[in-house]
């Protein structure tokens, strides 16, 4: 089998998954399409590195994400302080201990009905808003369904890692996500 | 009985909820969740949230045609076994 018989087989498929990725990295319709195209251009030369029965699916994430990071170079430096900076507040509301999910929001609802009030494009706006390294994760796990072990690899971090930002970036998008229902009425204010 | 602590369920909810957990462990989580009180509403909560995600993932569009067809160009563009190693 040719190089590209191979690639087409095995890579080919995921255009889909790598486009959702690529555009909820990016947040433009046209960036995603230019960094999928790079994506795609960069797997093809580097096939050789693609070890068979692997996920391509993750390889291709990698990828596309080094891809986007290099071009983002500068943006990024800026978005991890935003990102930590978040990421403290968030901290400092909950208090300390081990709150996973977003505490006001379980208490208002407890079988989090509002979730089902949502449209699908509340929630994905929401996502695109969160800070690039919860957005990712999020992303991964939660839009693609991949393994830890996979983000793990995507994003070169340890599986600690992948799992506190997980805790960290889903509870923010439930903090978010749950103003919004109080906002538009899905469910009551709560008194101060 | 419950061998573990809500503070070990809590922490582990999301690994459970993502099915990173196997076997004994992951059975243990669940009968910790689905029968304490006080954690109950925090497993139904998260898996209505993850569900919600789940959905808007199936929400999301395809690849443009274009974009298909941009990408195959591109490929056959290339020498067909060319290594850049």
């Amino acid at each position: 089998m040719t190089r590209a018989d191979s690639f087409e087989r095995e890579a080919l498929p995921h255009l889909d998954a790598v486009y959702r990725f690529a555009l909820r990295l990016t947040g433009s319709a046209a960036d995603a399409e230019d960094l999928v195209q790079e994506t795609f251009l960069r797997a093809y030369r580097n096939w050789h590195q693609y070890e068979p029965g692997t996920s391509a699916k993750s390889w291709l994430f990698t990828i596309c994400r080094n891809t986007y990071l290099r071009q983002q170079e500068r943006g990024r430096r800026h978005e991890r302080v935003v990102s930590q900076i978040l990421a403290d507040v968030d901290a400092a509301a909950d208090g300390p201990g081990e709150t996973h999910v977003f505490a006001p929001a379980v208490q208002a609802d407890p079988e989090g009905l509002f979730f089902n009030a949502l449209i699908d494009r509340t929630i994905l706006e929401a996502i695109d808003r969160l800070p690039q390294d919860f957005r990712e994760v999020v992303l991964l796990s939660d839009l693609e369904g991949l393994p830890y072990a996979e983000i793990a690899g995507v994003l070169d971090v340890p599986i600690g890692t992948v799992k506190s930002r997980l805790f960290r970036g889903r509870r923010l998008l439930q903090k978010v996500l749950y103003e919004y229902a109080v906002e538009n009425g899905y469910i009551p204010a709560r008194e101060p | 009985m419950s061998t573990i602590t809500c503070r070990e369920a809590l922490a582990r909810l999301y690994e459970f909820l993502d099915g990173e957990l196997t076997g004994e462990k992951a059975a243990e989580i669940r009968r910790h969740l689905e029968i304490c009180e006080a954690c109950y509403p925090d497993l139904c909560f998260g898996r209505a949230f993850r569900d919600a995600l789940r959905r808007a993932a199936q929400g999301q569009a395809a690849a443009p045609e274009e974009l298909r067809k941009k990408v195959a160009e591109l490929l056959r563009s290339l020498p067909p076994d060319r290594d850049d190693a």
